[in-house]
Order: C-alpha cells, then sequence, then structure tokens
C-alpha cells in the first residue's frame, strides 16, 4: 500500500455528458483529498454531480480533465485492463439496488471479487468470505440465494463483497436509497463499525439528512462544484 | 486466467442459462430443430453419394482411376482404332502399378456398340467388355455391396466369371431381356438347345424367343467389316437407369473383342485399396506415365467425363443441401444474435457491476461466450438425437422415390455420417459463439457508470 496519507486526490476534476448537441456540465473543476480511513458522504440534491464524483473516484467513469490520485496512482492514464485490477484491489463497490447476481448463493457472491484477484490464493478465499459475511452479521445465509433475502439483507451481502477483497476504498452509491429507515441506519451504523474495526475509507453519497448526522465528513457538493 | 477461475466462469454461465428459461428454450428448440432439418438434408445427400459413387467406380467399372489414351475420351466413340489402348501401352500401365502402393486392383475395359437379335428383331446394344480376372472382386466389393445393395437383389442368374471366354456368356439389361422376349437366363433353362424360328409373325413366336437364351451379336469390327457372334444370357440385371436399362449388355473382354476384331482395349481402370489417397495416388500416376507413356492419361473417377451422372447428380444435390444448409445458418444466427442481445441488454447492470468490482471487458465477453456455447452445444445434442430418431423413422417407413430417368423405384434411405455431424456440429457452434460475440461486445465495451446506472438500455 501507497504510504501517502492521502487515499484519493483530485485535482481540477471536470467532466460534461452530452445531451443531444449540448453539453451538460457535471463537475465543474473539483479538488478534493481524502485521508485513509476516513468516512466521509457526499451530499447534494439530485443531479448536482454525486454519482459523477463517486464514478470517477471508482474509475468507473473517466473525467474530461484532471488529475484523479487514488493510492497515489494516476487512473487517468491507465488502460482498461490496468483500471479493472486497481479496481479489484484497492476498491470495493456497495450499489443502490445491490446488484447481487440472482444465481449465485450468499458465499458465491461475496467470492466474486477474490477469484480475479491474484494476490489472494484461493486457500485463502473461505477464510476471507467467511470473515466478511461475519462481519456484517449475515454468515448463518451463506447458502441462500438473493431472492431468499430481505433488502437490509441483501445490502449486507453487497457490502461483504465489497469488504472481501480488503480494499483501501469503498464506495458506495446512496446505498439506503432502496432501504427503509430503520434498515438505513442498520446500514450506516454496519459500515461505521467496518470503518472503526478494518480502517477501510468509506466515500458514499446520499440526500438522507436524517445518516448526514451520523457522519464526521460531509462533502457538499451543488452544480458540479464543492460547496463545504 | 487460471483453470479454477475458468470452472468458476463455467459454472456462472451454466446457472445463467436458467435465468431466463423460455427464451433460452426457445432459441434451443430453434437450434434443435435445425439440426434436425440439416441432419436429414445431409443423410440423404451422404446417402446419395455414396450410392452413386460406389456405383459408379465398381458397378459402372469406372474404377477410381481411369487411364486412357489422350483424347479418347472425346474420339474413342469415333475413331475408336486411333484412340485405343494397345497391347504395348497396357504393359507400360501394369509395369508402372506395379511399382505403386494403394493399388487394389486393375482390369482392362472395352466398350462397342451393335445389334443384338433374337432370331426375329434386332435392337441396338452398348456392351462392356470386361475384365473377367477381376470382375467377381469389383463387382462383389464390400462397398458395392454396402451401398448397392438394391443391385444385387434385382440381379437373376449366374456371373460371367463362372463360365470360360469361349462359352460365349452374356448379361443384359432387364428391359433389353424383355425386349428381346428373353424372360429366361441360362440356369433357369438347362441345357435347352437355341430354337430355331421360321415365321417370326407365327402367334406362338414370342414364346419361343424364351425358349432358349442365345441371342445374336453383329457390329461393324474396328477394321471396317461387318462381325457378328452368338452369345448366351446367362445374368439379367438393371442398370437402375431407364436410359441404359433397355441397351446395356456386359459380356467378356474377349468375347467383345473377338466381336469388334480387335486386341486392344478402351481404357483401363484402377481401384484403390484407400480411396482417400487418391489425389495422392493419382499426382504419383501421373507422373509416372508422363515418363513411360506420355500418350496415356491417369483421370479420377469423379472427372466429369468419366461420371457425368454421378456429378450431374451431386452437383444438384450440394446446392440443394447448401442452401438448406444457408437457411438454417441464417436462423441459428439471428436466434442466437437476438437471444443474446436480449440477455446482455437485460444484464447490463450486472455486467456494470462485475466490471466494477474488477472484471474486465474481455471476461465478461468469455461469461456469455459460454452460455453461448453451452446454450448451442445442449441444442445440438438435442437436435442430433432427434435428427438420428428422424433418420431411423424415415427409414422404417420404406418411402419409394420414383425420380424420373431412374428405372423402377428407389427406397428413401437416410444414412448419418458421423463426420458430417462432427463438422456441421462445430460450425453450428461457432456461429453461435460468434453470434454471441458480436452481440455481446459493444455492452461489455461500454462505460461502466452507465452500465450500472442501467442508462445503457
Amino acid at each position: 500500500m501507497n504510504a501517502s496519507p492521502a487515499i484519493i486526490q483530485l485535482k481540477d476534476v471536470k467532466k460534461s455528458y452530452k445531451l443531444g448537441e449540448t453539453d451538460v456540465p457535471a463537475l465543474k473543476g473539483i479538488n478534493i483529498e481524502l485521508k485513509r480511513g476516513e468516512f466521509t458522504a457526499v451530499v447534494g440534491a439530485s443531479g448536482s454531480g454525486k454519482s459523477t464524483l463517486l464514478n470517477i473516484v471508482g474509475c468507473i467513469d473517466d473525467p474530461d480533465s484532471g488529475s484523479v490520485l487514488v493510492d497515489g496512482v494516476e487512473v487517468t492514464k491507465l488502460d482498461d485492463d490496468s483500471k479493472s485490477a486497481l479496481r479489484n484491489r484497492k476498491i470495493g463497490f456497495i450499489f443502490q439496488s445491490f446488484n447481487l447476481v440472482p444465481v449465485l448463493n450468499v458465499y458465491e457472491n461475496v467470492e466474486l471479487p477474490l477469484l480475479i484477484n491474484p494476490d489472494i490464493p484461493r486457500s485463502e478465499h473461505q477464510d476471507r468470505v467467511s470473515q466478511a459475511l461475519k462481519d456484517v452479521a449475515i454468515d448463518h445465509l451463506a447458502k441462500n440465494l438473493p431472492d431468499q433475502l430481505s433488502g437490509g439483507q441483501r445490502q449486507r451481502v453487497a457490502i461483504a463483497r465489497a469488504l472481501a477483497g480488503s480494499p483501501a476504498l469503498v464506495l458506495a452509491d446512496e446505498p439506503t436509497a432502496n432501504l427503509d429507515s430503520v434498515n438505513s441506519h442498520r446500514i450506516i451504523d454496519l459500515m461505521l463499525e467496518l470503518n472503526a474495526k478494518r480502517g477501510v475509507t468509506f466515500l458514499f453519497s446520499t440526500h438522507d439528512e436524517k445518516l448526514m448526522a451520523r457522519v464526521s465528513r460531509h462533502i457538499q457538493i451543488a452544480d458540479g462544484l464543492i460547496k463545504a | 486466467m487460471s483453470r479454477l477461475f475458468d470452472k468458476n466462469l463455467a459454472t456462472l454461465a451454466w446457472r445463467n442459462l436458467r435465468r431466463n428459461t423460455r427464451r433460452n428454450l426457445a432459441t434451443g428448440l430453434a437450434i434443435a430443430a435445425g439440426f434436425t432439418a440439416f441432419m436429414l438434408a445431409a443423410g440423404y445427400a451422404y446417402r446419395v453419394q455414396r450410392v452413386l459413387s460406389s456405383y459408379t467406380v465398381y458397378a459402372l467399372h469406372v474404377g477410381h482411376i481411369g487411364i486412357y489414351k489422350k483424347g479418347a475420351l472425346e474420339m474413342f466413340s469415333i475413331k475408336p482404332k486411333d484412340y485405343a489402348m494397345s497391347a504395348d501401352d497396357q504393359k507400360i500401365v501394369d509395369d508402372v502399378l506395379k511399382d505403386m502402393d494403394n493399388i487394389e486392383m486393375s482390369g482392362r475395359y472395352l466398350s462397342g456398340q451393335g445389334l443384338i437379335g433374337n432370331g426375329c428383331k434386332t435392337f441396338p446394344f452398348m456392351a462392356s467388355g470386361v475384365d473377367l480376372t477381376i470382375e467377381d472382386k469389383v463387382m462383389n466389393h464390400r462397398t458395392l455391396k454396402r451401398w448397392n445393395e438394391h443391385l444385387y437383389k434385382h440381379r437373376t442368374g449366374q456371373s460371367l466369371w463362372e463360365f470360360p471366354d469361349s462359352f460365349g456368356a452374356v448379361s443384359i439389361s432387364a428391359g433389353l431381356a424383355q425386349l428381346l422376349g428373353k424372360t429366361k437366363v441360362h440356369s433357369e433353362l438347362g441345357e435347352a438347345k437355341p430354337v430355331m424360328i421360321t415365321d417370326c409373325t407365327a402367334p406362338d413366336a414370342r414364346a419361343l424367343f424364351g425358349a432358349d437364351a442365345n441371342v445374336q451379336f453383329a457390329a461393324g469390327s474396328w477394321d471396317g467389316t461387318l462381325s457378328a457372334l452368338d452369345g448366351e444370357i446367362v445374368g439379367r440385371f438393371t442398370t437402375g437407369l431407364q436410359e441404359t436399362n433397355n441397351t446395356a449388355v456386359t459380356m467378356s473382354l474377349a468375347h467383345l473383342q473377338k466381336l469388334l476384331n480387335t486386341e486392344s482395349i478402351g481404357n483401363m481402370s484402377v481401384w484403390l485399396k484407400e480411396p482417400l489417397l487418391l489425389d495422392l495416388t493419382i499426382t504419383n500416376l501421373r507422373s509416372k506415365l508422363q515418363k513411360a507413356a506420355p500418350h496415356l492419361e491417369a483421370l479420377p473417377w469423379r472427372d466429369e467425363r468419366l461420371s457425368p451422372y454421378y456429378t450431374g447428380t451431386m452437383q444438384f444435390i450440394f446446392v440443394m443441401v447448401s442452401f438448406i444448409g444457408c437457411v438454417l445458418a441464417v436462423v441459428i444466427i439471428l436466434s442466437i444474435f437476438n437471444s443474446a442481445t436480449m440477455t446482455v441488454i437485460e444484464r447490463s447492470q450486472e455486467v456494470g457491476m462485475f466490471r466494477s468490482i474488477g472484471y474486465n471487458s474481455k471476461t465478461m465477453r468469455k461469461i456469455f461466450l459460454m452460455e453461448g456455447f453451452f446454450l448451442t452445444g445442449i441444442s445440438l445434442a438435442c437436435g442430433i438425437v432427434l435428427g438420428l430418431l428422424a433418420m431411423f423413422l424415415v427409414n422404417r417407413l420404406h418411402i419409394t422415390l420414383e425420380p424420373p430417368g431412374v428405372s423402377g423405384g428407389i427406397q428413401l434411405i437416410l444414412s448419418p455420417n458421423a463426420l458430417i455431424i462432427l463438422v456441421g456440429s462445430a460450425i453450428v457452434s461457432l456461429l453461435g459463439v460468434g453470434s454471441t460475440w458480436i452481440a455481446v461486445t459493444s455492452v461489455v465495451r461500454q462505460n461502466i457508470a452507465k452500465l450500472v446506472s442501467g442508462a445503457h438500455r
């Protein structure tokens, strides 16, 4: 792992989308630095640029200009395969709609990122998956298929999948948007607990004000610019 | 990628097949039905090819290789003397063949025409003079027996090789026998002496024709004189073709040479131990003949001039089967392409998830290709089973076809061939995987953020 205390550094990142013939700016020159172990929420209204910011940090979208360093690596210069490898080893993703594979059971879903990680030998898979499932308290559901689980349980599986490869950074785009308020709080509690226990950096987007109160650092984004 | 990883991908691909059972079932059925149809068409084509090729090579004495004097195929019937193979030519060929591998046997052949009569009426005949030293082997060859069983069923009497040359034994085609009123062959009449018919218009004349097996041949000899010979009908056969069934006569080479007053022959036919090595063998033979007798040429049996009926029929069947094959290929490509496109679009968010957690586009394509391969493979297996079953049923139904130009009906028999099924399966698998590749490639290369958000749809 890179010795730098910053896991994420964004310098003057700009991104716009084409809407017919018009360029619609989503990010208008973003500068952010995220330290290791931070638990940060990106907040803002719909269309403010939260998801675009997370996508660029997660190397699943490219900025039009600017610099993006993930764990000291300038990702804008990487080819597709290198970015795939970086995502696999350094970044975990939690999606709003969970995105579990319905034909794989919980254990197999969590194991997915490990299967393509050459740094993790097969002999370690079971321990890592079991530990991740224990950490999110669903180890008893390992054999279940996703459609046998509740929404909260599915999101726990998604969190376990994000953590199984021991990434330095976990990105979560509106992780509680599809959950009721009780489950939303539980998920945030869980993420906080994992942040404290594993020291993983969490960056997630939300527009739920109740959740914002639980988070130490906010990045307020509006019209493609950081406000606070 | 490790084998373990591939196994996991294969497991995932296999399980994914269950995700849209109805669509996969419809696609699978289209492939299976298409392949069954292909197998039936190919089974028919294969059967016809085997029947006609063995008939041409053995029953028509064309051999795998025919050796002729250059130009003989076009000119022999006009100037037989100039385009025949002399005794010296035959010896040269014998010497060349003696030193070659892959030669099973060779024989000498002559053809001629003239008139055949029963004492009252005469009819034109086309005679083949065959080499009796190998005729037994040629006409009882396992390949001919396997594919032309019907020839033996329609054969009456004895074979030419059972008689000495001096006996004048001949076999005549069934149509010609009927025209001549020769209803019985030598073995059915015993030692009956030739019957003299004094009044050809008498009511009992026709009955008298059949009272003996004697016929008379008249032909213009090669030296320009008229020649005549007696013959004893020892056998009757069917050529299978209306065109020749009223004129064909087979006799010993020596008997026909005597009729035509020559010691020459029309050609030599060569049969190979391993017919698959025909091209290699004929190349070798041509090079040897070029040195020893450049005025002779060696031709493969499938040369249009040697086997016009075979080549004409097979060209037609090839066009027919190719057309069916192309239609089926389009059906299969469109079915799989449609299924794969729908699948990958439905699962675009999942593709985005996989890409997010580090799976590259190559790996994603691999998962979909495996799905396509499994779907095609299972469908093909079903298609093969259905095809074999359909062939079995068709063969059991004893359907008789009466194609134009063929004397008597022929049973529709479909013969499965492992190589055709294997090659057909390989092509369909490639088409399946190729169609999937085209359908998924653009999607798995899409912007991952768009895939994850579902914006791709």
